[in-house]
């Protein structure tokens, strides 16, 4: 009795223990998130990828981080500490503070970062595609080209801003991946983007309307597209004069000829969305990114170049009817400091683009203004001022601004000034670096202000390189030959 | 009501014992040594058997007893058990004596079986539910703090909120440091941010609190132990006492508390302003805007001064209704309880907190062999909040309003109350109470814990037992803002809501076997187990803008602008474990344990792993009699325990963005481990002339294979990915001292000290050095660095400080061109009195201005309570104290970017002395941290105090078996130099840098870091509180 007690004791024990839970219970699947097998399983899946990619681009090149390089070109203005924003402002001009605890840090970590999110997703996709993983259809031309502009678009974004990065191949490892310098990642750049036209061009398709939020980009906008940025991004990389002049402009003439024709912009998705322009909505909301006082004293030459220490400045007079749309006039200081400078302070902010905070407003991707200076300026450097060029910077100078348009017969020097005054005036504030290259590949940033950006820190750190900056007065910061002030 | 009881406890019941046929009388009368004053309610029982009775209002008894048994036992809670041979007598009278130290406790938590603490051989401290309720405690284990050395308890202010509780060091860098808790077996849910939902539980169900610090003692609960265990036994019905066959015991309570909370001292604040006035006081706007004096000085009076603090901050009152019944006979008890509690918290506009609780716990013993036992509980409460996240924005408007501003006046836009924008002169500045008008922040939370266990005994030296427990909690939190809410930014106007539904389900099913038995000298025990455990939460978020009516606010009558989002965790475990203990002659006591965790948050490559503990104790005072000394023991004890990683850590992820496009997120990591605390302990106890006992014990710890999540190089796409990737070590020293100090006649004070040292170290760092914790990161992660350091900048005091970097960063040429001013900092003698004098930044010789400034963790804490009885009446008082350590001010930081700063104003100084704004703004240093508002936050508080009386015997109404009336204080008295409300904070939120309101999406957080001691920093939180309250208490 009591061996049988015992027994179905230990039976009931031991089978109750066993019933209860399998090994296979502690297999939980994320439910929450995907990972890449999930992401990129089918066709639909990897469209996704592709548009994903396109959107975060986007996004990194629309952030606070667009402005700090709009300070350092002194667009705009401010003594705003909030993500050291100040600090590329400050004058005389500090170094990047390039260490994983400076406030600072974020902004280039989101270019670092965003830009390589993008362009890996695009590759990823490549990759299926190439080796035959995923079956793309139709399609596969469609995205194939889709997924060559994102990478063009995104090594095009890290070798204008930063000193080296890596270039992302379709064979590429990462454990064998080496840093390239800057003149390397615009080939690759280029590249990518020749091969998106050249698919284009033999290919008729149309992709999602999630690629470019609210556009319908068919082959024909997606190649003129291409062309644009391979335009502006030839050209953008410059980091002083002599490589300004030492760029291939009929290149950029035959691109920027088969480029847009209208302006691309999407639809604004809102602050919760990456379809949003976050830098722009900050300097419209106005109480501390003001625009630089070098900016008024374009429109109207009795301005201060450094705003007065007492007062306020005198009211803008042009005869640009752009300083009374553009422009907005602000009866207080807002939240600059005076005991961080008077001298940064102005009263004006910049509207052209309207409220997009609130999902208002309009955010450009590529303005058609913005193509036909590129050909206006590259028709002027390959073969001297026309009545043509004239013609493509009247298109803003007259329509919008009211000025006595150019004829064509004036020097070079003076069809360039007006058409760098058109690009300032009409392409302030959007896509990153944009007014900074165009100051830096003529010389005129002041004196130690940055000519790129390090690898962040905290990259460095995990590549265990030792860490690195650009300091006024050293290699990698502007000289000042033809320093604006 | 008795009637009723009895009743149902005979539909419960069903058998009868027979008694076996009666062979002998024996009577007798059990008497105190102390007094010679009978004693009613002993327990009398035949030695191994259940035959008994209890003495009755005058000490006597009368058993008739079978034929066979020879010792009698008398028990009785306070006294020293007797047993006491019958040989043949008919009357048996017995005195029994007060068991002064150390009631023998039994523990529970973390042991084979219930032992005694005598033969422990690792630390379990016991606190009991009396103690608990001497002192007011909404929160069920804010009670603890002070009571033993290793423990810190904060309790935030914020009605609603549970205690903040770290046991010795810091275990883990990034993750939650709260213990493992379990009430009566049932291990409760940490949720998704780490909060168990303490504030849950009320405090007078409490029977007993067990805590065990740390690895070596907690290791019986494997991977999730790391940070400690603390188990809440509530209370069961029969208070303690064995009952005899036929006996009855019915006990109710009743309880009613009230007491006001208020804020300790209001900060001083700046009365004078530096801009340039009229000649009647007006400001001088004839430039469009203020613009500063001259002399930049903060000299000239505000024409108004509004207290903001004082409008904000009103008394806070609480109450609580409580009522229990507890019925118990010789096979079965029963309790049953309700509780109502209600804190209004210390803002006026917000209702504050509102909870209801009801308990139900049941024990059954049909058989000898069987018992079953019943333990559960629901909650309901009701929280009117200031959100989170924004609670710095009522706060910080505290801090921001200027003097003149008049927050009652009505707004000019639409005639409603309270003028949103108050500061005329900086519209973000907001008014706190149109902030709290027009936006309402409600949490409404459901929570049922329940347990039923059985306890089959085959043999007499083998127990099987099953449990089964169930956690289950509804979470609905609305942050709601009405249409036409006034605010310059946008997105506001047409109102929006937010609203979270959280659901959280966790259950455990158990099966052990237990076998005891006694070979000789050696006692042996041994417990196979098995555990399983399942977890599963769900949030859903709806979010909303654009209410089309006003008053209509259900999801359904609106706009497309709105989103929603929801996730799921799923988390099951298998456990295994065998725990042995050996007990020879009583005086040699060895311990063993080991476990096998399986666990779906461990990497799919790492889903199993062992743990064990080892532990010895030698109770020398059984070999070695030294006069004085009672009891001698010498312990030590090893032991492994974990800490899982959060559920997202192992998978590769990408994001969603708006549309369905997804974007990469993190690397996956098949090989994510749990990490892995191995502590030794050793200690010793000391009990002597029968009335006191001493304890001290020594712990290290190191925490292996810190889960971190780790940047990646970018090239890969993904950001980050959690690895095992840092070591922590720390080291304890826990002391202790209790006894009776006096004792005579009506006179009897009972005191104790605590004391403790806690050190804390990131030994090993695979990664660079990081910053962590609140305000982007304030706290440095660096290999070799002690934790709860922060880094910032440094201003230089000292003229020796001067080397070359310095002097050059300042703008000077020489040392020569600095001298110390009146406020003892040095700067350049030629801005002395100057609109540009400004203390200056120490750079080191690598031209490096971060530095450590701080470090928040103490020298020691220490701690010492009193009783002191006098008859009836008793006096309790807790002091607290915590000495050398630093709280970083951001507070006074952010006072100082505001301007409203009570250093600012510079109004009364001698016109030398007098500094101009911008020197004040200097120091602000752009919001980068700096050693300028590093604090000494060490402190003396009067934590605890209560007086009570007890009537036991009313003329009239006898059936009343204990009346206590009683006021009690917490934080009556605070000695601290620190400047801020008090120098106690935790920070119970996110940390976010706007003023206003935020989306509710950020209040979710699941930043783990919010809500621990490590990183403690003071940014404009909920004041500490100070109570008092008056109580009154019937017992029958």
């Amino acid at each position: 009795m009591k061996t049988l007690r015992y027994t179905m004791c230990m039976g009931l024990l031991l089978s109750l223990m066993l019933f209860s839970g399998c090994e296979d219970e502690l297999n939980v699947i994320n439910e929450n998130q995907p990972d890449t097998e999930r992401v990129l399983k089918t066709a639909e899946d990897a469209k996704s990828v592709v548009d994903g990619s396109m959107a975060a681009w986007f996004e990194g090149t629309n952030g606070y981080n667009v402005l700090i390089f709009n300070l350092a070109a002194d667009q705009i203005t401010t003594t705003n500490a909030w993500r050291s924003f100040w600090n590329f402002a400050k004058e005389p001009r500090v170094a990047f503070d390039n260490t994983t605890i400076s406030r600072e840090k974020i902004h280039l970590e989101d270019i670092w970062e965003d830009m390589y999110g993008a362009i890996t997703s695009a590759n990823d996709v490549l990759k299926v595609i190439s080796s035959g993983k995923t079956d793309m259809g139709d399609d596969q031309a469609a995205y194939e080209a889709a997924a060559y502009f994102v990478k063009g678009l995104g090594h095009a974004i890290l070798a204008t801003c930063i000193d080296q990065a890596f270039i992302i191949e379709i064979d590429s490892e990462v454990e064998d991946l080496e840093l390239k310098p800057y003149a390397e990642v615009i080939e690759a750049a280029m590249t990518n983007f020749d091969k998106a036209i050249q698919l284009c061009g033999s290919n008729t398709f149309t992709l999602n309307a999630a690629f470019i939020n609210g556009i319908t980009v068919d082959n024909v906008l997606l190649g003129q597209l291409a062309n644009s940025m391979a335009a502006r991004y030839s050209v953008a990389v410059a980091r002083t004069a002599s490589e300004n002049n030492a760029v291939n402009w009929s290149k950029v003439l035959s691109y920027a000829q088969n480029g847009i024709e209208a302006d691309i912009m999407p639809v604004n998705g809102g602050e919760n969305s990456l379809w949003f322009a976050a830098g722009t909505g900050f300097a419209w909301f106005g109480p501390d990114m003001r625009v630089d006082q070098r900016i008024l004293n374009m429109l109207d030459p009795n301005q201060p170049l450094m705003h007065p220490l007492e007062g306020a400045a005198p009211l803008v007079e042009s005869d640009d009817s752009r300083a009374e749309t553009y422009l907005q006039w602000q009866d207080n200081f807002g939240w600059l400091k005076p005991e961080r400078g008077r001298e940064l302070f102005s009263s004006y902010t910049y509207v052209k683009y309207g409220n997009t905070d609130e999902g208002d407003g309009v955010i450009p991707l590529f303005e058609h203004y913005e193509n036909d200076l590129l050909k206006a300026e590259a028709m002027i450097r390959t073969s001297g001022p026309d009545a043509d060029a004239a013609a493509l910077i009247n298109k803003s100078r007259v329509a919008n601004g009211n000025l006595a348009a150019l004829t064509g017969d004036e020097s070079q020097e003076d069809m360039l000034e007006a058409l760098f005054y058109e690009r300032e005036l009409e392409l302030m504030l959007t896509t990153l670096g944009l007014g900074w290259s165009d100051m830096r590949r003529r010389d005129m940033l002041q004196a130690g202000t940055m000519l790129h950006l390090p690898i962040p820190a905290k990259e460095l750190g995990v590549l265990q390189m030792p860490l690195y900056t650009f300091t006024p007065g050293q290699e990698g910061t502007a000289s000042g030959a033809n320093a604006w002030k | 009501m008795r009637k009723v009881l009895m009743f149902m406890l005979i539909l419960l019941v069903g058998s009868v014992q027979l008694a076996n046929a009666q062979a002998r009388r024996v009577t007798g009368v059990v008497t105190s040594q102390d007094d010679g004053m009978p004693i009613p309610g002993v327990t009398v029982l035949l030695k191994g058997t259940t035959v008994g009775i209890v003495t009755d209002m005058d000490g006597k008894y009368t058993l008739d007893l079978p034929a066979d048994g020879n010792v009698l036992v008398f028990t009785f809670v306070g006294m020293q058990p007797q047993e006491v041979e019958i040989n043949n007598r008919t009357t048996l009278n017995v005195e029994m004596k007060p068991d002064v130290v150390n009631v023998d406790e039994v523990v529970v938590t973390g042991v084979v079986s219930g032992t005694s603490r005598k033969k422990l051989a690792f630390t379990v401290e016991k606190t009991s539910g009396e103690e608990l309720n001497r002192v007011p405690a909404s929160s069920a284990v804010s009670a603890l703090q002070g009571k033993m050395a290793g423990a810190k308890v904060l309790t935030p202010g914020a009605p609603g909120q549970s205690a903040i509780i770290q046991l010795r060091g810091a275990t883990s860098i990034l993750g939650s440091q709260s213990p493992l808790i379990i009430v009566d077996g049932i291990i409760l849910d940490e949720g998704r941010e780490g909060d168990t939902g303490l504030s849950d539980i009320n405090a007078e169900d409490i029977e007993s609190i067990e805590v065990v610090k740390g690895a070596a003692a907690a290791s019986l609960y494997g991977s999730r132990a790391a940070n400690g265990v603390i188990q809440i036994i509530t209370k069961r019905g029969n208070e303690g006492f064995r009952l005899g066959a036929g006996e009855s015991r019915t006990s109710v309570t009743i309880r009613n508390e009230i007491g006001l909370n208020y804020v300790g001292d209001m900060l001083p604040y700046a009365k004078s302003h530096p801009f340039r006035v009229q000649s009647n006081g007006d400001y001088d706007l004839s430039n469009g805007a203020r613009v500063l004096d001259d002399d930049q000085i903060a000299d000239n009076p505000y024409l108004k001064d509004y207290n903001h603090q004082d409008e904000i901050f009103k008394d806070g009152f609480t109450y609580t209704n409580f009522a229990s019944v507890g019925h118990a006979t010789q096979t079965a008890n029963i309790y049953l309880s309700y509780q109502n509690f209600r804190d209004r918290g210390l803002i006026e506009i917000i209702d504050g907190y509102q909870r209801q609780n009801v308990r139900l716990n049941a024990d059954f013993r049909p058989t000898d062999k069987l018992k079953f036992a019943l333990s559960t509980m629901y909650m309901n409460s009701t929280n009117s909040k200031t959100p989170e996240n924004v609670q710095r924005s009522v706060f910080n408007s505290a801090y921001a309003l200027e003097p003149d501003n008049n927050i009652f006046d009505d707004n000019e836009e639409d005639g409603t109350a309270y003028n949103y924008d108050p500061n005329p002169f900086d519209s973000s500045i907001r008014n706190p109470y149109y902030n709290l008008t027009n936006r309402t922040t409600t949490e409404d939370r459901n929570r049922y814990l329940g347990n039923i266990s059985v306890t089959y005994k085959p043999y007499d030296w083998l127990d099987l037992s099953m449990h089964y427990s169930l956690d289950k909690y509804d979470n609905k939190f609305i942050d709601m803002f009405v249409k036409g809410y006034l605010n310059s930014d946008q997105g506001y106007e047409g109102g929006r809501k937010d609203d979270w539904t959280t659901i959280g389900n966790s259950s455990n099913f158990s099966t052990s076997a237990f076998m005891h038995k006694k070979f000789g000298d050696i006692t042996a025990k041994l417990k196979f187990s098995y555990l399983f455990e399942k977890t599963e939460r769900e949030r859903v978020q709806v979010h909303v803008r654009d209410f089309a009516t006003y008053d209509v606010t259900s999801f359904g009558a609106l706009s497309t602008n709105h989103r929603i989002r929801s996730d799921k965790e799923k988390i099951t475990s298998i456990n295994y474990f065998a725990i042995g203990s050996i007990d020879y002659k009583d005086k040699i006591i060895m311990d063993a344990l080991i476990r096998r965790d399986g666990s779906s948050l461990f990497g799919s490559d790492q889903r199993w792993h062992n743990y064990y503990r080892l532990s010895g104790a030698y109770r020398l005072s059984q070999d070695l009699k030294i006069r004085g000394i009672d009891e001698f023991k010498l312990r030590a004890s090893y032991g492994i325990a974990g800490l899982r990683p959060p559920f997202e850590a192992q998978y590769e992820t990408y994001d969603f963005a708006d549309g369905g496009a997804v974007v990469k997120d993190k690397i996956g990591n098949r090989d994510l481990k749990p990490a892995r605390a191995a502590e030794f302990e050793a200690g010793v106890n000391i009990d002597f002339l029968k009335r006191f006992s001493f304890s001290f014990t020594y712990a290290n710890t190191k925490v292996e294979d810190q889960f971190l999540n780790v940047p990646v190089t970018a090239a890969t796409g993904f950001l980050r990915q959690w690895q095992n990737a840092a070591t922590i070590n720390g080291d304890v020293f826990e002391l202790s001292l209790q006894g009776t100090v006096f004792k005579r006649g009506d006179w009897s004070i009972n005191s104790g000290i605590t004391w403790d040292k806690v050190t804390n170290k990131v030994d090993k760092l695979d990664v660079a050095s990081f910053l962590v914790g609140p305000n982007d990161g304030s706290f440095i992660i660096r290999e070799g660095a002690d934790f709860g350091t922060i880094i910032g900048n440094r201003f230089v005091r000292d003229v020796k400080d001067l080397n070359a970097n310095t002097i050059s960063q300042a703008g000077g040429s020489s040392a020569a061109d600095f001298s110390v001013n009146s406020d003892g900092f040095v700067v350049l003698t030629n801005t002395i009195g100057t609109t540009s004098e400004a203390a200056i930044q120490y750079y080191d010789d690598e031209n490096n201005n971060i530095f450590d400034i701080a470090n928040v963790n103490p020298d020691f804490n220490m701690s010492f309570h009193s009783t002191i009885n006098w008859k009836d009446l008793s006096l309790y008082f807790l002091w607290d104290m915590t000495q050398g350590s630093d709280l970083y001010n951001y507070t006074k930081q952010r006072r100082y970017f505001l301007g409203t700063h009570a250093d600012i104003d510079q109004m009364g100084k001698p016109a030398d002395e007098k500094k101009p704004s911008n020197y004040y703004q200097n120091f602000y240093n752009q919001n980068v941290l700096a050693d300028y508002f590093v604090e000494d936050a060490s402190f003396i508080k009067l934590r605890e105090l209560s007086v009570y009386y007890t009537f036991k015997k009313i003329k009239g109404l006898e059936w009343i078996k204990e009346l206590k009336i009683g006021a009690m204080g917490r934080n009556l008295l605070v000695f601290t130099d620190y400047s801020g409300y008090d120098p106690e904070v935790a920070i119970p939120g996110n940390a976010q840098e706007n003023f206003d309101v935020q989306d509710a999406e950020d209040v979710g957080g699941g930043d783990l870091t919010k809500g621990t001691q490590t990183y403690r920093f003071d940014d404009r939180g909920y004041p500490y509180t100070r109570s008092i309250l008056g109580s009154i208490q019937i017992k029958f």
